[in-house]
């Protein structure tokens, strides 16, 4: 088991390894370098433009400065902004915390409420209601995701004031348990868009592995035990963990690119926001940088999920 | 010897594919005006659908049904075109995996699942961040280059299963080499699995595309796409709702009978 | 029959499923005492596991009771229960031991937590149950309790997995234990512990045994009375020592016991002598297989029979000369297909090698082992479904003089009609797709398709399996003319008598 569990993390670490190549190679790949910006490009003389290149090594043969780059990376070292006159990594720590806030609670809401609904669904699949749902989540996963933002959510914030439009806090708001409060209800909106389509799926996931493993012999075995109803179904339930589970490591690289719309329209002062505001500035580092941050996020992300899914699926000793 | 029950192209597949190219092609023929052209700044402004504009007036006083067809072809047809070139690299990638040794194809596939830990959305606005605003083929060419790590996974593990079939056993008894064997017996026995594949592709590709379109970083204004007919309310979603409701409901009815194709070619006429 | 009242009494039990029209269990009766054991026997399909699933109220969905169906656990009347009353019945007073032990236990649960959670649903303590869980696994025959107790499912062997559900069911000591193939996974020592585990139950606790088993040799010796289902029906059982047609301890005709295989025996017999060493070892051997080991490969980690223990080929050793015929004989599940295919490299080995024509086949690849694959051919056991289904006979034939650079375009189709003509094959359907041809049909273009090549040797995995007299006469004569005419060496697998004595002068017994 041991020797199984170092493999994955073996396999994580390769996959950053190859995430942080793939990023290095974007940014190779950058029309032009930084210093032919605009902004800099009047003001600095060809010998300057070169004394710059050579100090940031971007006249090395390639295989070094990717060594450079990792060891940028490794250190926190991410460029500079030109847009936001500051660090590339400064910049994004400092809208870090509200994206993962909002991220972490969208992923409990969506899970918390895909995955009993889902089991559900699938435990009484014959149920009229269970099938009307199914297909709700259907048209559900149909909408892309910024109209779903848009209509469903939008539309109760604007037209009936229950909640507040944009921002994360009120403007000169209460502080403290007031402040944390409010907040939450800041938050609302823009968990729940970012949740509804992960709990779509999740749960129509739940609802097909449910179907499927009710049915067991080990299920039938809960019952001849002595069990009733509700043991069969929490068995059948932990059983049926899997295809959830896998599917909650791979639906981060989606919500946080769904993250970038939802900020803007709730104008959520997190990262995504931030790199909408640098691509409009055509701040290449600052989303450079931003794309490094969140695939990493989401490899880190895909390993928590699967170490879930061993303590789910204890059969899951190599994975492929 | 018995076929399988799925994969089973059938008519309703094939209307579709046809109706979805069809709009595609003819679209801009059917449009009444100029998709581009601001009829009356002054008076035709932001008028609800009426008889003379079926669908309503922008705010640019650009007739949205005009719009709207020629921003289909512009959606629909990236999306396909996406889906195309998803589909050309994934399989590349996929069989190659499947066919070559145990290092091989474990670090084509670790790469596979480095590129799908990428954001999708957000190396999209990477790459127009460093390009500006793409060009139509370049941006559907980039919308296929990042999309095309589920088919390789789907054509790998299909290809390891079909690879283990009498069939394919045979075949490489008998001696054939691997060019022939991919060529003769893998991609024909593989065509139901593509076809799946590029369903989803062009199912994921359609509300990426209107979405950077939304954002004002996909399809280039003036030219129309569903995505950026629909930024055009401004979030003023009552009052000018008709720039939202069709494009929607087009987005939304688009990904649905992509999903339903997909679903039945994947299990057939049972669920 | 005891005075008291019996343990468990069923009366004009039957059983409908939705959509099968007919009763799958029909007028059931029988009396069962306290500790008193009754075998059923039957053919699969009969309804035995109907018949323990329907006294435990689990039948699927979809299934109707009879009208007039009674079911008593003592004095306690079944077929009023409702969902509470069976809950507290069911581990409790009467329990079942399910058939397939791996889908019977829970995947993701260790097997301790599976058996004290009977303890825990009838009110015993934890610490009760786990005394009673480690006194049960030692009576299954267990060395170290803790041990088994601590793993998954997947982690025990078949005949472990099914010892854990015995003491399972066995926990709450219940009146009337039903085991439906308790047995079947075992060797005959676990088989004699597990029996023993089960007399001292109805000894001691007064436990009513209801065993349903194929092998009525074990229900004889363990019960009381032995009776048989057939069709939903309950009959006596027959003597054991008379075959009577239809109540048939075996599996299905094409598979065989190992040991009792009428067949085998004839094929040996037919044949000079069972040895593995050519007459013509003088000149070297066009194929040489030495010391081959080729296993199962199980996914469960840890099992109790590990390395080598389970492999299908062991040791295996023989030489064959050119031009000669070998056949392999033995029952099924012997490794014949298995070790066809490690020839071909279509498994791996284990240990061993495997050498043709001086050529150790495990080391080359790629390109060298394709162009050596022209001498090295096969027909497969299913011929058809070797064949690429959507190409004409014509073109698969044809495939496999083009991709050998012998002949292409219409010079090869011009020799694969040769070929086809050549087996027998009718000269109309050559344009015809495979799948529309029939088995025998298929089964010729197979042939066809291997000797393309022009291959030295051609390994035959039951080519008249399946087939009437007249149509085995036909393939037998072509290859016993194959080998006169090309000079073919023949590996022939084959668990037909006649084949094997009309073409093959030595046998190799797997």
């Amino acid at each position: 088991m041991r020797r199984a569990l170092l493999a994955r993390l073996g396999h994580g670490a390769i996959v950053i390894a190859l995430v942080v190549s793939a990023c290095f190679t974007l940014i190779r790949l950058a029309p032009g370098d930084p210093f032919f910006r605009d902004l800099d490009a009047a003001r600095l003389t060809t010998a300057q433009r070169e004394a710059q290149r050579a100090a940031f090594g971007y006249d090395r043969p390639i295989p070094e400065q990717f060594v450079r780059y990792v060891g940028q990376v490794a250190s926190g070292e991410l460029g500079w902004s030109h847009s936001r006159s500051q660090p590339v990594a400064d910049a994004l720590a400092a809208t870090l915390p509200a994206t993962l806030l909002l991220i972490t609670v969208a992923t409990l809401l969506a899970f918390g409420i895909g995955v009993p609904l889902g089991a559900w669904m699938g435990w009484h699949a014959e149920h009229p209601l269970a099938r009307a749902v199914d297909r709700v989540a259907v048209i559900v996963l149909a909408v892309p995701d910024y109209l779903l933002a848009l209509l469903a959510v939008m539309g109760p914030a604007l037209a009936w004031g229950l909640f507040p439009i944009g921002g994360m806090r009120t403007e000169f708001g209460p502080r403290g348990l007031g402040g944390l409060l409010d907040v939450v209800h800041h938050l609302a909106l823009p968990a729940l868009a970012l949740a509804l389509p992960v709990a779509a799926t999740a749960a129509r996931l739940q609802c097909a592995a449910m179907r499927a493993t009710r049915d067991h012999a080990f299920v039938r075995t809960a019952r001849a035990k002595g069990g009733d109803d509700r043991l069969a179904r929490r068995h059948a339930l932990r059983a049926a963990l899997v295809p959830v589970l896998s599917f909650a490591g791979v639906h981060l690289a989606v919500a946080v690119s769904g993250v970038v719309v939802i900020e803007r329209i709730f104008a959520w002062p997190g990262m995504g926001r931030l790199l909408f505001e640098g691509v409009l500035a055509r701040d290449y580092p600052l989303v450079a940088g931003g794309v490094l941050v969140a695939s990493i996020g989401t490899v880190l992300g895909t390993l928590l999920a699967d170490l879930a899914l061993r303590w789910a699926d204890p059969r899951q000793q190599a994975l492929r | 010897m018995t076929r399988p029950q799925r994969h089973r192209v059938d008519a309703t597949t094939l209307l579709t594919v046809g109706g979805i190219v069809a709009l595609t092609l003819a679209g801009p023929a059917l449009a009444p005006y100029a998709p581009t052209e601001a009829l009356d700044p002054q008076r035709l402004a932001w008028q609800p659908p009426s008889a003379q504009f079926l669908l309503g007036t922008d705010g640019f006083s650009r007739d949205v049904l005009s719009r709207f067809l020629v921003g289909a072809r512009h959606t629909l047809g990236v999306a396909l075109l996406a889906a195309g070139v998803a589909l050309v690299l994934g399989t590349a990638v996929g069989l190659g995996a499947a066919l070559a040794g145990r290092w091989r194809e474990s670090f084509l596939m670790r790469c596979t699942d480095a590129l799908l830990a990428m954001p999708r959305l957000l190396v999209l606005l990477l790459v127009v961040t460093g390009t500006g605003a793409l060009r139509l083929d370049a941006l559907a060419l980039v919308l296929g280059a990042t999309g095309w790590m589920t088919t390789a996974r789907l054509v790998r593990q299909e290809t390891r299963r079909l690879l283990a079939t009498d069939a394919l056993r045979g075949a490489i008894v008998l001696g054939v080499p691997p060019a022939r064997l991919v060529t003769h017996h893998l991609l024909p026995a593989l065509a139901p699995t593509l076809a799946v594949a590029a369903t989803g592709a062009f199912a994921s590709a359609v509300p990426l595309e209107s979405g950077l379109s939304y954002l004002g970083l996909g399809v280039p204004t003036p030219l129309p796409s569903w995505g950026n007919i629909i930024a055009e309310a401004e979030g003023d979603l009552l009052r000018r709702w008709w720039v939202v409701v069709f494009p929607t409901a087009a987005i939304v009815g688009t990904v649905l009978l992509a999903n339903r194709v997909a679903e039945r070619l994947t299990h057939g006429d049972a669920p | 029959m005891s005075a008291t009242l019996p343990a468990l009494r069923v009366h004009g039990l039957g059983v409908t499923f939705a959509g099968a029209g007919r009763l799958v269990l029909d007028a059931i009766e029988f009396s069962l005492g306290r500790g008193e054991a009754l075998g059923v026997c039957g053919p699969s399909g009969a309804g035995k596991t109907t018949l323990a699933l329907a006294l435990l109220g689990l039948l699927p969905r979809g299934a109707r009771y009879a009208q007039g169906t009674e079911r008593h656990l003592g004095a306690l009347r079944l077929d009023d229960l409702d969902d509470r009353g069976w809950s507290a019945v069911r581990g409790r007073r009467i329990a079942m031991v399910f058939q397939e032990p791996l889908l019977a236990l829970h995947p993701a649960l260790r097997v301790r937590r599976q058996i004290v959670e009977v303890g825990r649903l009838h009110g015993l303590t934890d610490q009760e149950s786990t005394r009673r869980l480690h006194e049960g696994l030692e009576t299954m025959g267990f060395a170290t309790p803790d041990r088994i107790a601590d793993r998954f499912p997947h982690q025990l062997s078949g005949g472990q997995r099914q010892r854990v559900l015995l003491a399972m069911a066995m926990l709450m000591r219940p009146e009337v234990l039903i085991a439906d193939e308790p047995t079947t996974a075992l060797d005959p020592e676990r088989r004699d512990a597990v029996g023993d585990a089960l007399a001292n139950l109805r000894r001691d606790h007064g436990t009513a045994l209801l065993l349903i088993s194929h092998d009525i040799a074990l229900l004889r010796a363990r019960c009381d009375a032995v009776v048989s289902l057939r069709d939903g029906r309950l009959a006596d059982a027959p003597v054991v020592d008379a075959p009577v047609a239809g109540v048939s301890t075996r599996a299905a005709p094409t598979t065989y016991d190992a040991g009792a295989d009428p067949m085998t025996h004839d094929a040996l017999t037919a044949s000079t002598r069972p040895t593995s060493a050519s007459p013509n070892a003088a000149a070297a051997p066009l194929l040489r297989v030495e010391h081959l080991h080729v296993g199962y490969h199980t996914p469960s980690v840890g099992a109790e029979d590990a390395d080598g223990a389970d492999d299908v080929l062991r040791d295996l050793s023989f030489t064959l000369a050119r031009g000669e015929v070998l056949g392999v004989v033995g029952p099924s599940g012997a490794g014949k297909t298995t070790l066809a295919q490690a020839i071909l490299r279509l498994l791996p080995t284990r240990r061993g090698r495997v050498v043709f024509d001086g050529t150790d086949l495990a080391a080359i690849d790629g390109e060298p082992l394709r162009r050596l694959r022209r001498r090295l051919q096969h027909v497969a056991q299913d011929a058809g479904a070797s064949l690429p289904a959507h190409q004409s006979a014509s073109a698969a034939v044809a495939e496999g003089l083009e991709v050998h650079g012998i002949a292409r375009g219409a010079a090869a189709r011009t020799q694969a009609a040769a070929l086809l003509a050549e087996v027998g094959f009718p000269a109309t359907l050559v344009d015809a797709r495979i799948d529309t041809l029939s088995t025998g049909e298929r089964q010729r273009v197979a042939i066809a398709r291997a000797l393309g090549p022009g291959p030295d040797l051609l390994i035959c995995d039951e080519p008249t399996a399946s087939l009437d007299p007249e149509r085995r006469e036909q393939v037998l004569a072509l290859l016993e003319r194959l080998r006169d005419t090309r000079g073919l060496a023949l590996l022939l697998i084959s668990h037909d008598p006649a084949a094997i004595a009309r073409l093959a002068p030595r046998v190799l017994p797997l």
